[in-house]
This record gives C-alpha cells, structure tokens and sequence, in this order.
C-alpha cells in the first residue's frame, strides 16, 4: 500500500509539475512529496496546482548566478486557496521572500476526498534558475591604419621612411615603410593623430588622419624631392583632392612616347577616352561630341588661343617644356569658364634647380630644337630654361609645291622659343617668370586652281608671364598667375582674309583657406582683357541647316572691319568638403561677365566622390552635374549685326562613374555622362529673308566612356580606352534633329610602351574608330557664275564612311655616352598603310564618289635627340 | 577664328596629301556640258532687260558632218526668281518647280509664263525695277545689291516636267524616241544675275587663243571663226607659214592646225594653249583685285589643269595662263574651249579646233 501510494505521489508530482507550469520552458519546478499530506485513502484527491507564477529571481544575486532550492509547505482551502507559506527549506536572502510573495497567489484545484473538496497541505519544492546574461557586445576591433609613401614625381614605392605617428606634441608611434612602400599599424586606438612621414631627400610629409573604431583608414602619401639645400619647397604639383569627377594626366615621358604623335604633347590627348578623331593637321580638339574650339587649352591656368603651328604639324609649346597635361573631358572645377565640354591644362615643368647645366638638341623630319637650362650666373636661387625650335618643312614642301606649279613666296617656317627663370623666395612660395613666343609665317601663290591664288599665312604671339605661389599658412595659400601677349593672326586664302591682332592681359588668381580639417574654401578670379582690331572677308554663308552653295570666288563675300575689346572677368568660390572620410563634395558658382554682350553667365557646379571600399585598392563612385558657358566667338561678334543679342552657348553636364584601383598602377574607370546643350549660335534665315546668328541651336551627347590604364613605372606604361557616343544637334526651332558632323559612335584605342632593356623602348598604338558622317550628294546643279556644280544634298549627315583603323609604332634606343645621353628614334605613321577614308570624295558634277583619304600614309619619322 | 583655323589645317593637307581619286576631270568633254553664260553686253540695273547667251560642249559634233541629221538639242530657260529668303537659289526651287511644272511633257510651250519661260541657247530675262529696293540690306555687304536667279535645262532631247524628281529641278531630258537622256546628254543649273548699287561689272575681254604660240582661227564672242569649204580657204597669207600646217575638218568646218597623233604611251607631247587677255578688263575694288580665271575644256587629249587662276584677289595678274595639252593617241578632230570668267557674274570665251591625224 505504501509503495502504491508511493507510486501515486509520484504520479501527483508528476502531474502537477505539468499542470502548474503550462507557460513555462524552464524546467519544471518539482514539487517534492510532504509525508503525511498525502490522501490516506484511495478515494482522496490531492490539491493540483492550477495557476502559479515564476518568482523572481533577486536582483542582489544576478552577479553570483546561484540556483539554490526552496521548499515550501502550502497550506491550501477548500477553494484551492493558499491561506498560509512556511519555509521548510531556505534558498536563503532574497531566495525566499520572492518564492513566498508568488506561493502565497497559487490557486490549487483543492484536494478531494471523494466529490467533497477539503483543506490540504503539501510541500512545495521550486529551484532558482539564474537569469541569462546580458552578453555585452564585444568591443571593436582596434583601427587600423595602413598605407603607401610614394615619391611624387614618379609614383615608385619609398622604401625605408620614417612613419611617425604622433597625438599633439607626443610621438606614440614609429613604422618603417617596407619593400612596397608600405606601412601599417592596428596599435592605435581610436582618436585624430598627425601622421608625418620622412625619408632623407625628400620633403617632409605631414596629415591629420581621423581613425575610427572598426575601421580600416587607407592612405597614400607623396612625397617630394628636396632640393640639395634641404629647402622645404611649397609642393606645386603635389596630389590633391580631385575637384573635378574626371581629370586624366599624362606625364612629360607618356607625352613624349605615344607613338604616332611625334612626340607631341597636345596630340598625345587624342588617345584619351571622350576624344574624337579628327584629320590629320586638322589640329582640332573635338571632345564628347562638342565642337572644336568647345575645350579650350591653357598653359598654367592660361588660355592659349593657338595650340599648333599651321593648324596642326607641331604644338606651339614644345613637349619639353611641359610636366604634364591635365585633361578634364567635362564637369570640371569652378576654377575653368569659357568652355561648353572639356578643358586641357598644361603645366610648364620647374627648372631642375640641381646646379648644373642642361643641355638638349634634337632634329627630326619636321623641325629642330634645343633647350638650355641651369642656374643663372649671379642670381642666387634663380635658374633657367630656354628652348628654340625651327621647322625645316620647307626643305621638303617647296619642291613639292614647286612641282606643282606653285610659286612659293615665303617658304613654310615656323618658329617657337621660350625663356622661363624661376625661384624660391622663401621656402614656402615660387616664383616663374617666361617669354613665350611663336611665329608662322608661309606664302604662295598657287595659280593652278580657279579657288586658290594668293595663300598666305602668319600667326605670331609675344607674351611674357609670371605665377607666384605662396603658402601664407598651414592652411591658406595663394597662386596668381598673369600673361600679356601681343598676338597677330593673318591668313589669305584667294578671296577670303582674316586679319586680327590682339593685346591681351590674362589673370588668374586664387586663394585656398582650409576651414577645418574636413573643408577648404577656395576663391578666385580669372579675366580676359584683350583690345583687338579684325579685318575680315569671309564667302556668305547658306545656314546652319541649308543646302551647299558651292565655293569659290564667285560666291559674294561679307567684309568686317572692327575694332573691339574682349573683356571677360570671372570670379568664382568653391568649397571642398569631406563629411566623412570616404566622401568628398565639391560644389561651387562661377559668374562670368562679358563686357560685348553685356551679359552675366552664372555657373554652379557640383561634383561628389565616395569611396565604397577606402584604401589602396579603392573603389570610387563618382558624378557631377554643372552648368557651362562659352561667351559667342570672335566670327559671331564680327558677323552679327548686333553682337549684345547673342547669349553664351550653354551645357548642362552630368556624369556618373565608377573607378576602381586594380593595383598599384592599374586603375580602372567608367564613365557615363548625358550633355544638354541649348542657345547654341546658328545661323538661320530670320522673317525679313536675312540670314542672322542667333541662340536657337540646341543638342545632345549621351555615351559611355571605358578606361583600363597602367600608369608609368620603371618598365611600362599604357592604356586602353573606349568610348561609346552619340552627339546630336537641331539648328532651329521646328528643325529635325541630325547627327553632329564629327559624331563619333566608337572609339577604341590600345597603346602602350615598355622599356626592353638596354636603352631600348617599343610602343605601339593601334586606334579603332567609326567612319566619318557626311552628307550624301544626290546630284549637282550647275551654276555658271561659279563655273561649276553644287551638290543637291541629301539628309544632312545621313551616311557613314567606312572605319577608320590604324597602327603606329614608335621605337626609341637610348645610348648612354659618358654624361651625354643620345636618343635615336623611329615613329612610324600607318604602319600597314592603310587609305582611311576622311572625306566622300565626289566628281565634278556629284554622278561619281569615292571615299577619299586625308590621313598620313605610311611615314616612317625619324628623330635623333642628345641631351646632357 | 574658326573658319581661319579650317582654312588654314586644310591647307598643307590639300597641297600635301591630295585626294587619291581617279575621277574624269572637268576639262574633259564627254557628252553635253554646259560651259558658260554671258550676261549681256549691257549694264544690269532695276528694269533692265538682260541678254543671256550660253556656250554649250556638245562632243557629238566631232565626227557629225553637215550632211548628218541635225543633233537632237534643247535649252529651256526658267525665270522669275528675284530676292529669294536668304539670297540663294535653294530658295528659289519652290517657284521654279511650278515653272517646270508648266512644260508638261515638252510637247509644247507652257502657257502664261510669260517672261519667264524661254528656249533656244539665247534668252533675255527682265530685271524688276524694284529688285535694290526690294533686296534686305544685310550688314557687312561691301555693297548693296538685289540677286536673280534664271534657271536653264539643256539636253540632247526634249526637256519635261518629271514630277517624281523632289530634288533640284523636276525636269528630264528625251529623245525624239522617247529615250531618257542621262546625265551625259542633260545639265541642269543656274547662272546668277547681280544687280549693284551704283556700280557695273566689265566682262573679262578674250582678244585670242594661242596654240603652240601661234594665234588660232577661233571663234571668240561676237567673233566666229570664219568657216572653211576646203584646205585651200585655211592657207597663210603670202609669205607668211604657219607653225602647224591648218586644214578645212570635214565635221565642224573650221581651220584647224594639224598635230600628229601621239600612238600609245602616257610620253606624249604637250602643247602650249593659252588664252590673250586684254588687262584693261581686269578691275579693280578699294582692297584688291576681282578674280579672274580661265577653264579649259577639250574633247580629247588631256589638259594639265582644268582652270587657272588670272587674277588673283590680293596679288592681281597672276603671269601666264596657259595650260598645256597633251596630244591625244588616236586621229581625230578635238576642240578646245576656254571660257574667262570673273567673280561677279562676267563671262567670254572662245574656242578652236585642232586635227589630230
């Protein structure tokens, strides 16, 4: 009997724990047996627990997490009412009061002796379970700085510098850059620290860096050469925050090597992304589907109104002179205006200032030149550089010319020459001061054609220039730059003449204030003040959308004789703003006043860089939107009857674009952008019949741009850059829209350039482009006062030429001689010769055509070159 | 700035690299040209009547005698469009596809147009009284002047009204037999009439042809060469020889020297032909010279250059301008044209014939 009643007592408790727990997934409290509280009889029912809640488990006890046990006896009523708690068994302070506060709520199913309810008394056996622990989150992991110290003028690794981290005054820290360059340190906890970074010969590199707990700061650090004195030198040309979405820089070595180019600087910018193909000598720099003249160039910040010698043999500013070219293809800085697409800014290079004398000579089959440079003789602290270049095409061209019956007059020669001296009056400020200068002078008279007779052509420009840069501060510095040039442009061609001399004073100035450590204000000006006198007679025009007229002298001239003055001031602001680390914001305003139109050309502009992944290996999204005027040309003002009613042509930019660095040298870009472009200057018959410039053209250019680029390093540089476009214009309200006559669908170019070792270099540049648009000629109309047919045209632009595709290869072998170094080289121009079509070529009276070529045939041009 | 620029880049590229096409030179006559249209002898001005002749190449006549059937060959002129939006002929072809309209099928004259419709290689067309009063004054004229356009149609067959034609003039040109004449056998165009305010252009005078240094019997404006029946009519005078001995041509019955033919080979000779210009027609502006040139035509044999420059717009005369032409390879009779025209509209020529046997 016992061990039955045993049994059921198990059983109770079993139940019970069941029943009394329903909500709970802790264990189960159990319920101990109380001897002698049991029903004695078969026919008792014990009390079952009905509702009881979880005591609480006491706070003063959470730190030692104890799980003692308590007992309880319950008595319990007839209702199943707990009327009283005794502690058989304490789970100790705190333990007992919470069981006793929550025993004494439990309601029972009251025991049972038969159907009669009845008081009862049972114990009652309950563990403490200690609560879960609040796990804190693990703290951050410490950040970790790592990065590269390069040295600036060749971006190769510096290996062995002192990377010193200091916080205030006090130095925490000092790393050694390894093999690659490369530093890092996980040892910092999160805070603003001064990184600084010395190597001997170079300038001491100093940066406020920010880190962050859990986050990974990537820099690169430039450093430049000091000067053998030791002399802290204000960094001119140092890395600095991009304020623009896209600048592409080609170093003075890649200008020099692009095969093809000749070595010309300003051709080189051709095999960039976003620049059409244009004819050979054409000298025309056609960008994103803008016209020529769209994408200004400037020396230093200053506009250069002739880039070539006769249109297009060779750059008025030899490569020699320069430390690299800076292509912006659209959406650039506040800082440039007068400019609907692109802008292209050279920079003169600094003397060497190493306090010897340079020398170099080169002759090749267009022209020859030689470059002095090195201290000047009683002037401490100023060096020198001077160069002059003489074409030697009229060796060639005379008897070619000749052959043809041409009488040469003046033989095509041009010249260019330059002295630039510069300084560091203090070690924190330059000083330039150059004459720049270029003269072109050609005359004959080619009787052999009814159109041609006397052409004659003189372009020369004087100028002398000055750029001072200052750092007043750690955190302002100042560049003024300011040329005057004395500029004369001549041509003759059979009936038409153009006559301009200009003087112009060009300034620039700007001023850069680091607000805090994340935001610098910059400030500037930039004016063109230029008096001119033009006389012009020019053929008349037909339109913008008209059908072909014809040429030639019998077609009615317009003549113009003007005197005027181009003035143009700028001023601009423009902040920079890094939020956060990864993210910077440019935006600025650009007003531009032109004194002829009386016209104010307001230009905001904004563009934005984030850097997905920081670091060495960053991935960059990219994009800008902005406006972009270019006051009316000087045919527009001379042409039109009254010049103030024409406003400043108008782009309104936007690109969006990734980049993302591969490795060291190899970075990757994509490039979207969609132009609109509206008070383009046409020419349009008006209601009266008179044909009037006006502000009715508008367009569009959407496309893609794609670049792969290895930049230079001891061994190689190289790219390849795609562009996919389309650039569209309409030349009047109600007027169809039609192609842009040099849009350009595709461009592919593949170029590149290794060192083979022992003084030799191979390069290779193979171009991929589509045909050219022109306009079917349906037939021709003769007219007899011209003495020849005029093409009855079809849709403007409707047809396409054939592809356009070449190869050059340009082979260079250094010698070294002692101190002298003798360059010999070999640019070949089409190397399989191909006739690619520029032009449809049509028969006297438009019943035959043919693609005909205006591109270089196969020329081999060879070049020897000595400097020391 | 820019046309500068252009002008200037295309300037080496032309001189330098040339176009590389084969096309059949204007100089050579192959089919039906039109050569030239002198615009009377008379001033143009307000009301004035104006006497347009044109000087048609027709290669048929060589080797046609005068016991041929006559040639199959029709001039249509189209008048009436003075002033037009913009001042150029485009903008005239609206009214003139109405004109042409009126030809029909060319069966028969068009009706109600009057003054504006003519045949035949003369045609004189009034200038209106007001067409200076008329024309827009547009900055930058040198001088103020009204323009008129005359439209001509010439072919070996009848020209009609084609109105499937939505480009130039709607006109085609068919034979007797109901033939389409092509390009070869129809020139379509327009010659432009200036009227200036205040001033009058001077035709260029042609005074002789030279060939191989020796004055030819050619017929010049309001000169015809005397015609021949028999070599006999093209001796030289007593005591006096010519270089090249002259013969009667059986097909155009003129004088003619008589040059060998050169065989095969591209080694054959080439003969001086040049053009004796009177100076006192060359004129002058208050800044240069108004151009002046010659184009050569010929209908067989080869001419070195197609046109030469005479006077030269900064520079004036420009010397000699003569061309050459080389002889051809096989017997036949060639003419050759030269036609003198200066910028402003004025016109002459003159022409000779040379046997090659």
């Amino acid at each position: 009997m016992v061990l039955g009643a045993r049994m059921l007592l198990c059983l109770f408790v079993g139940a019970s724990t069941l029943v009394a727990f329903p909500a709970f997934a802790e264990p189960p409290s159990e319920q101990p047996s109380v001897p002698g509280s049991l029903a004695s009889s078969k026919s008792v029912t014990p009390p079952e627990l009905v509702k009881g809640d979880e005591p609480e488990y006491p706070a003063s006890a959470r730190a030692e997490r104890s799980e003692p046990t308590i007992v309880l006896s319950l008595s319990i009523d007839e209702q199943g009412a707990v009327t009283s708690v005794e502690v058989v068994e304490s789970a100790g302070p705190g333990f007992d009061d919470a069981m006793v506060a929550v025993a004494k709520r439990f309601t029972f199913k009251p025991a049972h002796r038969g159907e009669k309810a009845v008081r009862s008394k049972v114990l009652y056996k309950h563990q403490f379970r200690a609560p879960p622990v609040d796990v804190p989150p693990a703290p951050p992991p410490p950040p970790k700085l790592a990065g590269q110290a390069r040295i600036a003028e060749t971006r190769q690794p510096l290996v062995g510098a002192r990377v010193i981290i200091l916080q205030g005054e006090r130095q925490l820290l000092e790393l050694v850059t390894d093999a690659k360059g490369a530093f890092e340190t996980s040892a910092l906890a999160p805070g603003a620290y001064v990184v600084r970074v010395e190597a001997a010969g170079f300038e001491a590199f100093s940066a406020n860096e920010e880190l962050k707990a859990g986050e990974e700061l990537g820099v690169t650090y430039q450093l430049v050469a000091a000067d053998e004195e030791g002399v802290t030198t204000v960094v001119v040309r140092g890395v600095r925050p991009s304020r623009e979405v896209t600048r592409r820089t080609i170093s003075r070595h890649e200008l020099s090597r692009v095969p093809g180019t000749n070595g010309d600087a300003f051709r080189a910018i051709q095999n960039l992304p976003g620049v059409a193909r244009t004819p050979a000598l054409s000298g025309q720099l056609v960008v994103r589907g803008n016209a020529d003249q769209s994408t200004p160039v400037f020396v230093d910040g200053l506009w250069l109104p002739t880039i070539y010698h006769f249109g297009g043999l060779s750059s008025v500013v030899p490569t020699e002179m320069l430390d690299e070219v800076n292509f912006y293809p659209g959406n650039f800085s506040v800082r440039y205006g007068r400019a609907l697409a692109g802008v292209v800014d050279a920079h003169l290079r600094e003397t060497r200032a190493d306090g010897k004398y340079h020398g170099m000579g080169q002759l090749d089959f267009i022209d020859a030149r030689v470059m002095a440079e090195g201290p000047i003789p009683g002037a401490k602290g100023w060096n020198f550089i001077g160069g002059l270049r003489r074409s030697h095409v009229d060796a060639w061209l005379v008897p070619l010319l000749s052959g043809n019956d041409t009488s040469i007059q003046a033989a095509p020669v041009y010249y260019d020459y330059q002295l630039i001296a510069d300084t560091r009056p203090t070690s924190k400020s330059y000083l330039r001061i150059g004459f720049l200068g270029y003269d072109d002078r050609f005359r004959a008279i080619d009787a052999t054609s009814a159109n041609s007779g006397t052409i004659e052509a003189a372009s020369a420009s004087l100028g002398i220039g000055t750029i001072y840069q200052v750092a007043l501060s750690s955190q302002t510095s100042a560049e003024l730059t300011m040329s005057v040039a004395r500029s004369h442009q001549h041509f003759v061609f059979g009936n038409v003449n153009f006559d301009t001399v200009a003087t112009g004073v060009l300034g620039r100035g700007e001023i850069s204030y680091k607000l805090t450590p994340r935001s610098t204000l910059r400030t500037g000006y930039d004016v063109l003040f230029a008096p001119y006198t033009s006389t012009a007679r020019l053929p008349i025009a037909a339109g913008s959308s008209a059908p072909d007229i014809g040429g030639g002298a019998a077609v009615p001239s317009r003549s113009v004789d003007h005197e005027g003055t181009f003035f143009v001031p700028a001023a601009y602001a423009e902040l920079a703003m890094q939020p956060g680390r990864p993210t910077q914001i440019v935006s600025g305003v650009r007003v531009d006043y032109s004194f002829e139109s009386t016209r104010v050309d307001v230009s905001p502009r904004m563009t934005a860089r984030y850097d997905v992944r920081p670091g060495p290996r960053r991935t960059t999204l990219k994009g800008g939107s902005g406006l972009f005027y270019q006051q009316p040309g000087l045919l527009n003002v001379l042409f039109s009857d009254d010049p103030q009613k024409l406003r400043s042509p108008r782009s309104w930019q936007n690109s969006l674009g990734v980049e993302q660095v591969i490795t060291d040298h190899l970075t990757f870009s994509l490039e979207g952008f969609y132009n609109l472009l509206d008070d383009l200057i046409v020419q349009n018959v008006n209601q009266n019949g008179v044909l009037e410039y006006s502000n009715q053209g508008t367009g569009r250019v959407v496309g893609a741009e794609v670049m792969l680029r290895y930049a230079e390093d001891e061994r190689f540089f190289g790219w390849v850059s795609y562009t996919l476009s389309r650039s569209e214009r309409t030349n009047g309200p109600g007027q169809s829209s039609e192609l842009f006559y040099l849009d350009q669908p595709q461009i592919l170019t593949l170029l590149g350039s290794v060192m083979l070792g022992k003084g030799w270099e191979l390069g290779t540049r193979f171009r991929y482009v589509t045909g050219n648009l022109y306009t079917p000629c349906l037939g021709g109309i003769f007219s007899s006062t011209q003495t020849s047919y005029v093409c009855i045209q079809g849709p403007t632009n409707s047809k396409r030429l054939p592809p356009f595709h070449q190869l050059d290869v340009r082979i260079d072998k250094r010698f070294r001689l002692g101190d002298v170094d003798l360059g010999i080289y070999l640019d070949i121009i089409n190397v399989y010769n191909r006739e690619n079509p520029d032009v449809m070529a049509n028969n006297f009276n438009y019943t035959q055509h043919a693609p005909a070529s205006a591109s270089f045939p196969f020329i081999p041009s060879l070049g020897v070159r000595v400097e020391f | 700035m820019r046309v500068a620029r252009k002008v200037l880049t295309l300037l080496p590229l032309t001189l330098v690299l040339g176009c590389g096409t084969d096309f059949t030179p204007p100089s050579a006559i192959e089919g039906l040209r039109v050569l030239a249209v002198r615009q009377g002898d008379g001033a143009i001005t307000p009301g004035s009547r104006v006497k347009l002749s044109m000087l048609l190449a027709d290669k048929r006549i060589i080797g046609h005698s005068d016991t041929d059937p006559p040639l199959e060959l029709n001039v249509a002129w189209l008048a009436g469009c003075n002033n037009p939006p913009g001042r150029q002929y485009f903008a005239c072809l609206p009214a003139i596809r109405e004109l042409a309209a009126a030809l029909g099928d060319g069966s028969a004259p068009p009706a109600g147009v009057a003054g504006k419709f003519g045949m035949g290689t003369d045609f004189e067309v009034a200038i209106p009284e007001d067409i200076l009063t008329t024309a827009p004054l547009v900055p930058h004229d040198p001088i103020h002047y009204g323009v008129s356009y005359v439209f001509f149609v010439a072919c070996t067959g009848t020209p009609g009204f084609d109105p499937s034609i939505t480009e130039g003039i709607p006109v085609t040109c068919t034979t007797a037999e109901g033939k389409t004449v092509g390009t070869s056998g129809m020139v379509v165009g327009f010659t432009t009439l200036y009227t200036y305010d205040g001033e009058q252009n001077t035709d260029p005078l042609l005074t002789a042809l030279d060939f191989d240094g020796e004055e030819m019997p050619a017929t010049l404006v309001d000169h015809p060469a005397t015609s021949c029946t028999t070599d006999d009519d093209c001796a030289p005078p007593s005591g006096t020889s010519f270089r090249h001995p002259r013969r009667c041509t059986l097909d155009t019955r003129t004088c003619a020297p008589v040059i060998g033919a050169c065989g095969s080979g591209d080694d054959c000779p080439e003969i001086r032909v040049t053009p004796r210009i009177d100076t006192q027609s060359v004129e002058r502006y208050t800044d240069g010279y108004e151009v002046m040139w010659a184009s050569y035509y010929a209908t067989s044999g080869a001419l070195k250059e197609d046109a030469r420059l005479v006077v030269d717009r900064s520079a004036g005369l420009t010397g000699d301008p003569t061309t050459l032409w080389k002889i051809p390879g096989t017997k036949s009779t060639s003419r050759i044209w030269v036609t003198v025209n200066d910028q402003r509209g004025g016109a002459t020529w003159g022409f000779f014939d040379v046997a090659v046997e």
